[in-house]
């Protein structure tokens, strides 16, 4: 009582401090991005809305990702609004701070269950998503995935595990074997990997470990990262002496823009093959020396481009390239509102029911489920090159 | 005998960062009196500060460097009188409380400024690689860290030792009511610390983040590896600051290439666990003093 009783007599100075502090320990982030929902394109129509739920990384070292989750549902949700909504219920949307971090999902995934959303669309990084999806199941609420591309989440879910986490883009065992085809075509005899030291990372890293000696190529060793890694000195010298021919990399943007530049600043000219990393943001990081990306490769889910009318939307309200988590969470908004079209209703069940039945294509891959709530996706291998990204090769969902 | 080389180079260029950190570090808790758990902030912002320098302005390098600097010492300046200095002479808590709220929001601010996405500073000297036959390469940046720390070290060295204002900070650091008593304005001294303290964070931002990139959480990792120093070298030691900053950063490089890039950080931490099991007070810290060397 002595020390709550200094606190007050000491000033306001201390007590905001203090208050800050504990305000941060105790979430403020979730709080914070909850308060800062996308405004409600909502008129007055008398139906109530469709609160819809956003768990992204909006702080840390990933925190540009939410932002772009955000936008991509923002301006679906604008067009939907302006066409009068779901069955005449308009979207709404809660926002709530993972920070891509496992410790604080389930936090945001609480937050949003709280508000009762209709459906959560989950993290984009998988540790988090692994963590969120018991949440969901015991609320009943529908989990959307875009972006998290961990093999347990497709294992967990559906028949035998978790009804309520649905997948549409692929999964790292989907990937590394198109990737590992791809750089054994190369002519590539031996790679270092490098993966982030997390669920996606380690999960990634482990499919490569087996698909890459299956095409011949050796694999000498695997390095870890933890996100946000500012210096790859050590690990590069490591992979200099093992004399790799080659690098496969499984992290973030941020990442791979400074691995680049650190690859340069050691001499290590080999090439770089990139899982999930290769996104136009790096061009912006590596700012006037954007050349340095030319000639990585890129394996992933995604791809620019193949949505030219979102770009358009995208351009027009952002003045600026699309970047793929904005078409991500766009495109599963839109897998999203076919479900509640073939289902008849807006509910969470509705959501369930019609996810179960649908069918369609859309700009990188058939929303169409497994027996495990996966859908099947596109691979793509990508280059950069003069500060653009360019399409080298597809594998199309069957 | 390649890896060995090229490894001892990293963990030189991992010493000089953790070093000009860690001697800021160091006097603000000597002179100031304080824990300051946004240290690696002031990095941070150091960083942004030269971003826009050298790469928005376009200045020169050094100008940049020199411009850096002081426009971080003129924000410490201003951090001092408008919020340390009233933390100063309350409970323990209120600074430790008040330097981890003012690291929020040094890290909020950035973000609300530059965004989340990090940003290169690079200078053409990071790309301009030096190979030294079979023991691996050097690039020109990393000769500018090396050389640089060391020109800021001595600097520190000579103005502790022998200028009046590092007799005056020595002093402060050892009794500040001695000091008081015997007419030393021990508040101005606790400033200039702050703001040397600062201004060193700036200089090694400059220095070392052309090689890294800069964000708002690129301080993060910079405090926590500073504080692992500072507990090794012993919290009230400028000599103990630099030999642990060799410590760490060499455990660092080495345990990434002999052991796992994993568990590198845990290496640190645990040298640092065993220094505070078997010698609590550091490597050069003063038992009797509880630590503090008074520099």
């Amino acid at each position: 009582m002595r020390t709550w009783n200094c606190l007050r007599r000491r000033g306001p100075v201390t007590a905001i401090a203090a208050a800050l502090v504990v305000l941060s320990v105790s979430g403020l982030t979730t709080l914070t991005a909850s308060a800062t929902q996308a405004k409600s394109t909502s008129t007055g129509t008398s139906k109530a809305p469709i609160v819809l739920g956003l768990s992204g990384a909006f702080n840390g070292s990933n925190g540009y990702v939410g932002n772009y989750a955000q936008q991509g549902l923002t301006l679906g949700m604008a067009q939907l609004n302006a066409r009068g909504g779901v069955y005449g219920h308009k979207l709404t949307l809660r926002m709530a701070s993972d920070n891509c971090d496992p410790g604080t999902a389930p936090s945001a995934a609480k937050k949003l269950i709280s508000d009762n959303v209709t459906v959560i669309f989950g993290p984009n990084c998988s540790g988090a998503t692994l963590v969120e999806m018991p949440l969901a199941k015991a609320a009943k609420t529908p989990l959307l995935e875009s972006e998290s591309t961990n093999a347990k989440i497709t294992a967990e879910s559906g028949v035998g595990g978790n009804p309520y986490t649905w997948r549409i883009n692929a999964s790292d065992s989907v990937i590394a074997k198109y990737c590992s085809t791809f750089i054994a075509s190369k002519k590539t005899k031996s790679v270092s990997v490098i993966a982030e030291n997390d669920e996606y990372g380690r999960g990634a890293a482990q499919f490569y470990s087996t698909d890459l000696p299956a095409n011949g190529v050796k694999v000498l060793g695997t390095q870890y990262e933890t996100p946000g890694q500012a210096d790859y000195d050590p690990i590069l010298s490591k992979i200099q002496a093992e004399n790799a021919q080659a690098i496969v990399f499984v992290g973030e943007a941020e990442d791979l823009a400074t691995l680049i530049e650190q690859m340069h600043a050691a001499g290590l000219a080999i090439p770089l093959y990139t899982r999930g990393a290769l996104e136009t943001e790096i061009f912006g990081e590596l700012g006037k020396n954007v050349d340095l990306a030319n000639g990585v490769f890129g394996c992933d889910y995604s791809f620019y481009g193949t949505d030219p009318s979102f770009d358009a939307l995208y351009l027009k309200n952002y003045h600026t390239v699309a970047p793929e988590p904005s078409v991500s969470y766009y495109n599963l908004l839109q897998v999203m509102v076919q479900a509640m079209t073939l289902a008849g209703g807006v509910t969470s069940a509705d959501v369930e029911a019609g996810l179960r039945k649908i069918d369609v294509k859309y700009s990188w891959g058939i929303a169409k489920f497994d027996s495990h709530n996966q859908a099947q996706s596109n691979v793509y291998i990508t280059v950069a090159k003069n500060g653009v990204i360019h399409l080298l090769k597809e594998y199309l969902a069957a | 005998m390649s890896l060995l080389l090229s490894e001892f180079t990293n963990g030189l260029v991992l010493t000089s960062y953790y070093a000009l950190v860690a001697c800021g570090l160091v006097l603000i808790f000597g002179v100031v009196g304080i824990v300051n758990f946004a240290h690696g902030d002031f990095v941070m912002l150091g960083g942004y500060l030269f971003y826009e320098f050298y790469i928005v302005l376009g200045e020169p390098y050094l100008a940049a460097l020199v411009l850096a600097t002081l426009a971080e010492g003129a924000l410490a300046l201003l951090m001092y009188v408008l919020v340390v200095r009233r933390l100063v002479s309350r409970e323990w808590y209120a600074p430790l409380i008040g330097t981890l709220a003012l690291s929020v929001l040094l890290e909020s601010v950035a973000q609300a400024i530059w965004s989340a996405a990090p940003r290169s500073v690079a200078t053409p000297a990071v790309f301009h690689v030096i190979r030294l036959g079979t023991a691996g390469t050097v690039n020109e940046q990393e000769i500018y860290v090396f050389v640089g720390t060391a020109l800021c070290l001595l600097t520190l060295w000579a103005v502790l030792g022998r200028s009046k204002w590092g007799k005056a900070m020595r002093a402060v650091a050892q009794n500040r009511e001695a000091c008081a008593v015997n007419g030393i304005n021990v508040s101005a001294v606790a400033l200039g610390a702050f703001v040397a303290a600062a201004a060193l964070c700036a200089l090694a931002a400059a220095l070392v983040l052309p090689l890294q990139l800069i964000s708002p959480t690129a301080g993060d990792a910079i405090t926590t590896q500073a504080f692992v120093v500072v507990i090794l070298g012993g919290m009230g030691s400028i000599r103990g600051a630099v030999v642990a900053s060799f410590i760490v950063g060499m455990v660092t490089a080495l345990s990434a290439a002999y052991m796992s890039s994993a568990y590198t950080d845990a290496f640190g931490y645990g040298v640092m666990i065993l220094m505070l099991l078997f010698r609590p007070v550091g490597l050069f810290g003063d038992a009797s003093l509880r630590g503090w060397t008074g520099l």
